[in-house]
């Protein structure tokens, strides 16, 4: 058998043919030989021991242990993050003590597809992180936006203050888009439900517009449109100039290998401190946008599903690039 | 009627704790065999189904449906296991003697022999997978374990579909081969069982 017949083979068994190429792979008899031996070998991978009883019913139940009913039901994320679809990263910078009454409230609807949102609560809140003030990065929305479409509605976007709710200034900000629009949009529904939860429970507090939304100067505000998505590329060279986000997202990578390895060295020093233990700079690096080449502060931002980096202006603190 | 993954997700999701506990139950198997594969016959595949368990329920209001559950949860599980692996690369390795683990199973049936004929079976998986080069491993686990895609899988490791499809392919006939040689794939009789440290070379 050749190398073409063995790929052949192997994307019959993985049903990533044409309809062409499944007839060739379909009269071919060496081809659906080593398709049945690929078969056996799937077989032989999926037979494995199983753990004992008590592993497994340790294990649910350690995640049982986590399920909280309540907050299910609210449609809240279970740890305070307002995420209801995609993948999500919070930014959750802690309440000054000074206004533990007050929890700025703030919804940053999507600038041309760009959603982020910063919720702001009054109220007690039940724990720390509910009464802090959340900036949730959505990458997804991120991901599905055009660059140039986000940097040519970022000025419009900008110049204006919105009082409206979450919900209106996403369906607005965001209609080219139509999946976009409805995770913008479920995403506003969320920090609305978060903002009007905290308010129940702040009864008896100052405030009384707690669950107005306010479009207060959004993190992307740099000439520098934050760049989405793509795939990580790999990156060896920690001194590489980087072009892309998924130059971006392979520099975070080897930074965190560097850092796990702790041969990371010293971080830099910058006045753009984040108080959340999830967003940690690391670095600089030189990135290329399409009309300059700037020093960047490089984060990682940790996940339990999967990091991301970002890249920040160190002069606005301001992210302006985030990696896959 | 039983419910599917779906209708347990929206149960599980507006509070139905029986429903997060069919859904995490309906799933343990198989994510451990994803664990095992990637992490290893060892405790971190345990830790590591144990991980993605608690994962999904935190998590379970990012799946968006955009692929179905069960990807969902071999992309988490397969996360966890690299996470668990990485971890196993910064700590010290201990060797324990006399752990239970290493106990020989007392045989007290007649299926016993078949069973343990099936365990060697089943070491010699885990022998091939250990020595296959990590790069491999994972995009062949995730694809005939798991059951990702192609885009899938790329998507999480960050390589292009090109590279995922040849790992796999290359993966497989090195797997194919490695069992061939020991005598544990096809009709083809072991070149040479005795015992030696080393592991047989791949093609």
């Amino acid at each position: 058998m050749n190398d073409d017949q063995y790929l052949l083979a192997n994307a019959y068994f993985d049903g990533e043919l044409t309809a062409e190429d499944l007839r060739i792979a379909e009269t071919d008899p060496d081809v659906m030989s080593e398709v049945d031996r690929l078969r056996s070998l799937r077989s032989l991978l999926r037979d494995t021991d199983l753990p004992p009883a008590s592993v497994r019913t340790a294990a649910i139940a350690a995640a049982m242990g986590e399920f909280s009913p309540a907050t299910r039901a609210a449609g809240a994320e279970h740890d305070g993050s307002s995420v209801t679809g995609g993948y999500v990263t919070s930014i959750r910078r802690r309440r000054p003590s000074a206004s533990r009454y007050l929890a700025v409230a703030a919804a940053i609807a999507a600038i041309g597809g760009v959603g982020v949102v910063v919720a702001g609560v009054i109220g007690s809140g039940s724990d720390d992180e509910s009464s802090g003030a959340d900036l949730a990065i959505s990458t997804e929305t991120l991901a599905s936006a055009k660059p140039d479409l986000a940097r040519a509605d970022s000025a419009t976007a900008l110049a204006t203050t919105m009082n409206a709710s979450a919900d209106r200034v996403n369906a607005e900000s965001a209609p080219a888009e139509g999946s976009t629009a409805d995770i913008a949009s479920a995403e506003s529904s969320s920090a609305t439900t978060a903002a009007n939860d905290s308010t129940a429970t702040a009864a008896g507090t100052e405030m009384s517009d707690a669950t107005e939304m306010t479009m207060v100067a959004p993190a992307f505000s740099t000439p520098y449109a934050p760049t989405p998505g793509g795939l990580i590329e790999p990156i060896a060279d920690r001194d590489q100039t980087i072009t892309t986000p998924g130059q971006l997202a392979g520099l975070g990578v080897l930074l965190a290998d560097l850092r796990d390895a702790d041969t990371l060295g010293a971080t830099p020093e910058t006045s753009c401190l984040f108080d959340d233990p999830s967003v940690e700079i690391v670095d600089t690096t030189r990135y290329r946008f399409p009309d300059v080449t700037k020093t960047v502060l490089v984060a990682l931002v940790a996940s339990d599903i999967e990091g991301h980096t970002l890249a920040i202006d160190p002069d606005s603190c301001d992210v302006v690039v985030i990696g896959p | 009627m039983i419910a599917t993954d779906e209708e347990l997700v929206v149960a599980a999701r507006n509070g139905d704790s029986a429903a997060m506990n069919d859904l995490l139950a309906r799933h343990y198997d198989r994510v451990h065999a994803v664990c095992r594969r990637i992490a290893g016959a060892s405790r971190d595949a345990d830790d590591a189904a144990q991980e993605t368990m608690i994962r999904i329920v935190r998590h379970l209001d990012k799946f968006d449906g955009r692929s179905s559950f069960g990807t969902w949860v071999y992309r988490i599980a397969t996360n966890t296991s690299l996470d668990e692996l990485r971890k196993r690369r910064r700590r010290p390795q201990l060797h324990i003697v006399g752990s239970d683990d290493d106990a020989p199973h007392e045989l007290a049936d007649p299926m016993a022999d078949r069973e343990v004929e099936a365990s060697v079976d089943r070491s010699a998986i885990d022998a091939a997978l250990a020595a296959l080069p990590e790069d491999f491993r994972v995009p062949l686990v995730m694809r005939d374990v798991g059951d990702l895609d192609y885009d899938e899988i790329a998507e999480t490791l960050g390589v292009p579909i090109g590279t995922v499809k040849s790992r796999i392919a290359r993966g497989r006939r090195q797997m194919v081969a490695y069992l061939e040689n020991t005598g544990h794939f096809g009709n083809q009789p072991p070149v040479d069982r005795r015992p030696t440290n080393e592991a047989p070379d791949f093609p």
